[in-house]
């Protein structure tokens, strides 16, 4: 009932700088006519994006896009509590929660599965396997005062070929062992993507591509309230970021049908596969601390393909549909941080950045944060 | 009575800690500081392959690095053959002024065993450009006796191969190297898992250790590098202190009186 709409801050000017996967879902909440309790707004947002906003994946490599494109979107909060903070656990957790609710509000909920993970190792590599078990689940332990979640609840051990063979099938036989991880998910990125996109602009919300803003732009002076959602094109204006190359692959193969993503533990590398729509499947990444924005390096495609044969050698007559590299926006802590400040305009600007290589895992949670900071 | 520092010499260098840490594989940049800062030591290695090193793409991460007022000593890691890990220090020496250079010429890529052959014709080439060079090989005496020859002022035999975590796995080819090269500079670099094989190596005479993986992937890195930082000292000091001979029988520490001499015979 329009009446009894709670109106804050509502017919404000906002621009957001940064047209990827964060300023998407934040163009996208606030010209939600119905969020937040039924909140109403009736704000005037223009999204400005640097690159392309539909940028082909089969693109050159120095076609500036989001780094959310050249991501894989696994929901992946426990695997990655193994190498990450608390923080992303729990941010994470939250996020695993909004996305089937946000895409079901979007009309979109077949873009989210939720068949949970799969951490495989060769038999030679079994080591890893058991390290990666360890670690998990003495990282769960220490947080189950907060989660009241065990970690033998949320880790399934597949202990011989049969049942490995039952949760996937098509995994190659020399493999005997894995673990299940069955609360996580995964996203169809692209097309969740392109629907924030549509879904905004229905809304009324402009995008602007091709068009770089810096915070000391003369255009930035008419808005009420500024979003930076920039990634590594902040880096001008905060010299503690730094970029983290990641690189992907995307293949084709009407052989092989996965379920879920699977995590490839390797003394050196740990990659990934995951499946997408229409056959595809993406596999990645490599994490190299450097700002090389080039094309990728023979060693990583031969890395990433050789991971991706091992899991089934009928991934050898998939063809090659695109083979990615990007930066990943980080901090010194590899941790999010959302901050308020004003612009030489004395409008405030709120800054959403660092969200590295977990730019869907945390994303909802972190666009919530942002939202509750500007209108608090 | 005044006591000579006991210091670690490599080259022109001398270090009071004789634990050298890899900046590689940390949660992140902040956690790899904290626990650099925690082992006490004051030099690290620094891995430049691929990161684009010509167009000096990898500037962030090298000045977390540097906030850590260590000496560098940039590694060849992920180099195969000699030419390719001489033009890798050639570019290390203009990025970061030194010529200290860890040479890694990587023979197996499963196992990562190093390549004696282009080990040791790399070393020559680059002792001759002025590099200080600290080659990463393996235990094989006349390879060391090699490397040696061509002007090596320092060696790193591996303890076992990278990232295994298996400790000292040839103690006998080791303590050969340890006696046969008395004055040498050995560090032990590679396959440390545990605080207690390094400590086992420095017990042994070695004069320092490298590590990166045990710290960089354990739970708590900052709490790690502290317990290897005590290792190595504790093990330097038994080793300067003198360890005893182990025997065949028991000997009691304190004498037993009263005991018959017929139950010693």
């Amino acid at each position: 009932m329009k009446s009894n709409l709670k109106v804050i801050g509502a017919g404000q000017k906002i621009a957001i700088l940064g047209g990827g996967l964060t300023g998407r879902l934040l163009a996208w909440r606030l010209s939600n006519q119905n969020i937040d309790n039924g909140i109403m707004n009736n704000h005037q947002i223009s999204v400005f994006e640097k690159g392309s906003l539909n940028p082909c994946p089969q693109g050159p490599n120095n076609q500036s896009k989001a780094a959310a494109y050249t991501a894989a979107a696994m929901l992946s909060p426990m695997s990655e509590l193994v190498a990450s903070e608390p923080e992303i656990f729990t941010l994470g957790q939250q996020s695993l929660l909004l996305w089937p609710s946000w895409l079901n509000e979007l009309g979109c909920e077949e873009y989210f599965h939720q068949q949970g993970s799969l951490v495989l190792a060769h038999p030679n590599d079994i080591a890893e396997l058991q390290q990666f078990q360890r670690d998990l689940s003495y990282k769960l332990d220490q947080l189950e005062s907060d989660h009241n979640n065990t970690a033998s609840k949320r880790i399934k051990a597949l202990s011989n070929r049969q049942q490995l063979e039952q949760a996937e099938t098509h995994i190659a036989s020399h493999f005997h062992q894995g673990l299940l991880l069955p609360d996580e998910a995964h996203l169809d990125h692209h097309e969740i993507l392109a629907e924030l996109l549509t879904v905004a602009k229905q809304h009324g919300v402009s995008f602007i591509e091709s068009q770089p803003v810096e915070l000391d732009d003369p255009r930035l002076d008419e808005f009420d309230l500024i979003f930076d959602c920039r990634g590594i094109g902040s880096k001008g204006s905060d010299k503690n970021l730094r970029g983290v190359r990641g690189e992907v692959a995307w293949l084709e193969s009407q052989e092989i049908t996965l379920k879920r993503p699977i995590r490839l533990m390797h003394p050196r590398y740990k990659l990934y596969v995951v499946p997408k729509p229409n056959h595809r499947f993406i596999i990645g990444a490599t994490e190299i601390e450097s700002e090389d924005t080039s094309a990728i390096s023979l060693r990583s495609s031969m890395e990433l393909m050789s991971a991706l044969y091992a899991i089934n050698p009928a991934f050898s007559e998939a063809r090659i549909i695109a083979q990615e590299s990007n930066l990943r926006p980080a901090f010194i802590d590899n941790l999010p941080q959302i901050k308020q400040t004003l612009s030489k305009f004395g409008k405030p600007i709120i800054s959403i950045n660092g969200l590295y290589r977990h730019g869907f895992l945390i994303g909802p949670a972190m666009v919530e944060q942002a939202i509750n900071k500007a209108f608090s | 009575m005044e006591t000579k520092q006991d210091l670690l010499k490599l080259y022109d260098c001398e270090l009071s800690s004789r634990l050298l840490v890899g900046t590689a594989l940390y949660p992140s940049p902040e956690i790899m500081n904290k626990a650099i800062s925690a082992s006490a030591s004051e030099m690290v290695t620094l891995s430049l392959r691929r990161q684009d090193p010509g167009n000096q793409q990898g500037q962030s991460i090298w000045q977390h690095i540097q906030q850590s007022n260590c000496a560098l000593l940039p590694n060849t890691a992920g180099c195969h053959s000699a030419q390719e890990a001489i033009t890798l220090a050639q570019m290390s020496r203009e990025m970061f002024n030194t010529d200290f250079i860890k040479l890694e010429v990587i023979g197996d890529d499963y196992n990562l065993q190093p390549d004696p052959f282009e080990t040791l014709k790399a070393a020559e080439i680059l002792i001759k450009m002025g590099f200080k060079v600290l080659p990463y090989c393996t235990d094989d005496l006349v390879l060391c006796q090699r490397l040696l020859e061509v002007g090596c002022e320092v060696l790193m035999p591996w303890g076992s191969p990278i990232g295994t975590g298996k400790g000292l796995m040839n103690p006998y080819n080791l303590q050969a190297i340890r006696t046969r090269f008395p004055s040498t500079s050995l560090i032990i670099d590679a396959g440390i898992g545990k605080p207690s094989q390094a400590m086992a190596a420095m017990e042994m005479g070695f004069d320092g250790i490298l590590l990166n993986t045990a710290i960089a992937k354990a739970h708590d890195p900052i709490i790690m590098a502290q317990a290897f930082s005590h290792a190595v000292q504790g093990g330097r000091q038994a080793y300067l202190a003198g360890l005893m001979e182990s025997r065949q029988t028991a000997s009691p520490s304190t004498p037993v009186l009263g005991t018959p001499f017929w139950q010693q015979i």
